[in-house]
């Protein structure tokens, strides 16, 4: 029965679906077997098609594994069961090629038509050329003489001739008939190459690399590229080469006996280089590196090889400890290892400072500025300094330790090497305008201008200098008029508008000399030149007022009588530019001025109009913020608070908070209430979470002189609530007396519900709880607003209380511990 | 990584004046718009050895390359190849056809 049902299967049908299926899934041999038998079941001749295809399939798939034989009898029997053309025919004789079947060669060349050579099989053609020209010469005549392939493999032949006997123009000549589509094409880019290489290495580079990687002259074209390689990467293509191929390329490089033998050793090593073996062959073969350079490289390999110190000490004599120190130290500065790199640096300076050359000092120098890169800025100056010994002529070097001097505000020190400086850089612009500044800066105008006069013989145009000298010629005038040394004022106003660097100043001189007028000479054409002076100068009466005011004081002349002149500034609102110009003045006195008390005077002018501009204008923040940095500056706390509370209640950020505490407590940040200590942290906190670092920093600094003076509140809530690891803290605490009987677990959960409610409640909210709490008594809200502690206890009743924990302590015996408040209510949160 | 001298093509004993010239030479054929990269390379090359305390400080921090190249580099350096005449062509050609070359025409990937 079983018999009966596989007969039943055993159908063409079936068995056609499943060679089908097989087919489909690249199964050719399989599926060569089912159509064999399809065949024998009947003589379908549309089964010998795919029963070709099966061979020709089996046999490619052969020939990709290398076994070329069994691919020819494959393909071979794949012509039984088709007709030519056969399918690809131009492999299969190069299988023939490949398996060296000579007569069947020389049957299938005899074979090909000159249709086949010189269209279809473009591959197989370019390859037979290149074997008729090498290996297998005799092939040309088993194919079809009337091809273009056999006349321009004469064409070829002729230009090999040519060639040979140099005749350049001749080759070119037959190269140029040699077409695109021909066998030889590759051939002739090859020969182009050869022809252009003596002149241009490029050239040839370029035509060598128009040939295909597929062609059958790529491997030619590369090994003629490798002949123009050099050193390590020659080497590298050499050991990709047989040795046939190896051979030649040395032959062509013109390799010696030695080279020879030295490449020789380094194809046998060159998989295990390592320092010893890379120093034996330094050594091995010096005469062919030069004795220099292989002791140098074998010096160099010392500090990562030290076994070879003994060999070095026998063929090259003492090695250089210098070098070796040099060499470990940027080899441990490679893996970050800065400590140790530091040691051998330490080590270069004294082998340097050991050797008797004058070239040494600088290396030191040079070393030691290394060495401060890594270091911290008061060492990388002392380092600085230090290679100043070695090398005094660097003027980047004293520029960076004036940097760091002014930048550490150590006024003494940056005095001390800015005189340095000058007297080694007399004639540097950079060194003397640091000069002139230092000397603005402490208000020696003479020496300024000395300074900003020398500048001008270097640079005519320096207009930095030129500001210096006029300002410095109208502060001595102004010294000279308060002194009433009138003589010499005419001769400092004059040098002034010599100078000539614009109209702005022009109305500077001219002011000056109203005031000059004024104090020595008339005093109406004085007032009257004044005013005119300022009516030039400023289009508002804030402005003229102030500025007059200052000049005034500044010069020891009646503030009243000057200001009796110029128009009232008591009702004017200073527009945004006015307001900005102000700035600007405001700015250039308090730079200027060492005397903060005369501009506090001029600033008391103003006050009024400038209190009530700033109420109704619409400045730009920015603006604010500059005028609150000036009289942060000034210290006019007056006039900041005013300033900060409204820029607060606009924008209500950080740095206003910053400024109306400071400003509150008249810079006195110790002297902050509890509730203004509680606005400070939480801005401080907003500023870093903004991110907006300035305020940040100046929030921290009030922050931290708070607690320098009240360094108890440094502590954590309630550690600062117990003092606790305080033992001075004896006697009759009412925090411990409140919450002693408190367990620690349950105080520490209670302290993270203080943190986070300290910072999610504000100040206005904890107020408003704390009313509700002990009701609109003043004194007890005044009591908590004094007492930290009492403010704290009472926020862990309150947290307590959210948390559900009854901890027996309740508002009513807080107020009683602490003695405020004699409320009779329950107080409960 | 070259090093600067190698890149300028300059003696390790050249002095400013040679130094600039073969830079200025560089750039001139390196144009930044033709080859950034280069010019680059060419430029830093140039700011580390241009003068004296430079050239000592590139000596000073620049750690030698200890690797096998620098050895094969001088120990197969030669002045220049032999003239390929027709007979070391030849065998260029001959060696050229092995195996692989043959295979290679026939791969049908790039047939």
């Amino acid at each position: 029965m079983n018999k009966k049902i596989i007969a039943d299967a055993i159908t063409p049908e079936s068995l056609e679906k499943q060679a089908q299926e097989k087919l489909e899934n690249g199964k050719y041999k399989e599926v060569g077997e089912l159509y064999k038998k399809l065949l024998q079941l009947s003589a379908n001749e549309q089964w010998n098609k795919p029963l070709a295809y099966c061979y020709v399939q089996r046999a490619v798939a052969l020939a990709e594994k290398g076994m070329i034989k069994d691919a020819v009898v494959l393909w071979e029997n794949h012509c039984q069961y088709t007709q030519a053309p056969f399918d690809i025919y131009d492999q299969y004789i190069i299988w023939l090629i490949l398996s060296e079947n000579k007569v069947d060669i020389q049957k299938n060349l005899q074979q090909l038509s000159a249709q086949q050579l010189d269209k279809d099989y473009p591959e197989l053609a370019s390859l037979l050329g290149l074997l008729a020209l090498t290996k297998s010469p005799e092939i040309i005549n088993d194919l079809p003489q009337e091809s273009a392939f056999v006349a321009h493999f004469h064409l070829i032949q002729t230009g090999l001739q040519a060639y040979a006997n140099e005749d350049e123009a001749k080759l070119t000549e037959i190269l140029k008939k040699i077409p695109y589509r021909s066998a030889f094409r590759d051939l002739r880019s090859l020969l182009q190459a050869l022809l252009v290489l003596p002149s241009s290495e490029s050239q040839a580079r370029a035509l060598l690399v128009k040939i295909s990687t597929s062609s059958a002259y790529a491997s030619v074209a590369r090994l003629l590229e490798i002949t123009l390689l050099q050193g390590a990467a020659l080497f590298d293509a050499l050991l990709r080469l047989n040795q046939s191929q190896r051979s030649i390329i040395c032959h062509i490089k013109g390799f010696n006996k030695q080279q020879s033998e030295f490449l020789e050793h380094l194809t046998r090593q060159h998989e295990h280089l390592s320092d010893k073996v890379k120093f034996n062959m330094a050594i091995q073969y010096q005469s062919l590196l030069g004795p220099d350079v292989a002791q140098n490289y074998c010096q160099q390999l010392l500090s990562v090889y030290p076994a070879g110190h003994k060999d070095f000490q026998k063929f090259f004599g003492a090695s250089d400890e210098y070098e070796e120190s040099r060499v470990s130290a940027l080899l441990h500065e490679r893996e970050d290892n800065i400590y140790d790199a530091e040691y051998y640096w330490r080590l270069c300076i004294k082998a340097l400072q050991n050797q008797d050359d004058p070239g040494n000092a600088l290396k030191i120098a040079m070393i030691l500025r290394h060495l401060s890169q890594g270091e911290e800025p008061a060492e990388q100056i002392e380092l600085l300094i230090e290679s100043l010994q070695y090398d005094a002529e660097d003027h980047d070097i004293y520029l960076q330790i004036l940097d760091f001097y002014q930048q550490s505000e150590a006024t003494k020190d940056y005095q001390q090497w800015l005189a340095k400086t000058l007297e080694k850089f007399p004639q540097d612009i950079d060194v003397l305008t640091r000069a002139v500044r230092e000397s603005a800066a402490n208000k020696s105008y003479k020496k300024a201008s000395h300074y900003a006069t020398k500048i001008l013989t270097i640079d005519p145009l320096n207009s930095f200098a030129k500001q210096t000298l006029f300002a410095s010629h109208l502060a001595y005038a102004h010294q000279l008029i308060r002194e009433k040394s009138y003589h010499l004022v005419d001769k400092e106003i004059k040098q002034a508008e010599a100078l000539n660097i614009g109209k702005a100043y022009v109305k500077q001189t001219q002011l000056m000399r109203g005031f000059f007028c004024f104090a020595h000479e008339d005093k109406e054409q004085g007032l009257q030149l004044i005013a005119d002076a300022f009516t030039q100068l400023y289009t508002d009466p804030v402005n003229r007022q102030f500025h007059a005011s200052k000049e005034a004081l500044s010069m020891g002349l009646p503030v009243a009588t000057v200001l009796r002149v110029l128009p009232s500034a008591k009702d004017h609102l200073l527009s945004v530019s006015e307001f900005a110009q102000f700035l600007q003045l405001l700015e250039q006195f308090t730079l200027e001025s060492d005397n903060e008390e005369q501009l506090h005077k001029a600033l008391e002018n103003i006050k009024a109009a400038l209190e009530k501009s700033l109420t109704e204008q619409e400045y730009a923040e920015s603006d604010l913020l500059s005028l609150c940095k000036l009289l942060e500056t000034l210290q006019h706390f007056e006039l900041l608070r005013h300033c900060a509370k409204l820029a607060f209640d606009k924008w209500q950020k950080p740095i206003w908070m910053y400024y109306r505490i400071y400003a509150d407590n008249n810079a006195k940040p110790e002297d902050c209430s509890f509730r203004e200590l509680m606005s400070l942290q939480q801005h401080h906190e907003q500023a870093v979470q903004n991110k907006d670092f300035q305020a940040g920093i100046l929030l921290e600094k009030l922050l931290a002189r708070y607690y320098q003076v009240h360094p108890q509140r440094t502590k954590g809530f309630l550690e600062r609530l117990f003092a606790m690891g305080d033992d001075e803290q004896e006697g009759l605490d009412p925090m411990e007396e409140l919450f002693a009987h408190v367990p620690d677990s349950v105080l520490m959960g209670l302290n993270e519900t203080i943190e986070s409610l300290a910072k999610t409640t504000t100040i206005e909210q904890a107020e408003e709880d704390l009313m509700q709490i002990v009701g609109h008594d003043q004194n007890i809200m005044l009591a908590i607003m004094q007492n930290p502690d009492l403010f704290s206890a009472l926020m862990v009743v309150k947290s307590a209380d959210q948390l559900g924990i009854d901890i027996e302590v309740s508002v009513q015996d807080v107020l009683d511990c602490f003695g405020v408040g004699k409320k009779t209510r329950s107080f409960s949160f | 990584m070259d090093s600067a001298y190698k890149i300028l093509d300059v003696a390790m004993t050249a002095d400013d004046a040679e130094i600039k010239l073969a830079y200025l030479r560089l750039v001139k054929d390196n144009p930044p718009d033709r080859d950034q990269q280069k010019f680059q390379a060419i430029h830093a090359a140039y700011s580390a050895i241009k003068d004296h305390k430079s050239r000592v400080t590139y000596a000073l921090f620049t750690l030698p390359d200890m690797s096998a190249d620098t050895l094969i580099d001088r120990a197969l350096a030669t002045e220049k190849n032999i003239p390929i005449n027709t007979d070391l062509l030849t065998q260029l050609l001959s060696a050229s056809v092995d195996d692989a070359t043959l295979l290679k025409a026939i791969t049908p990937a790039e047939k």
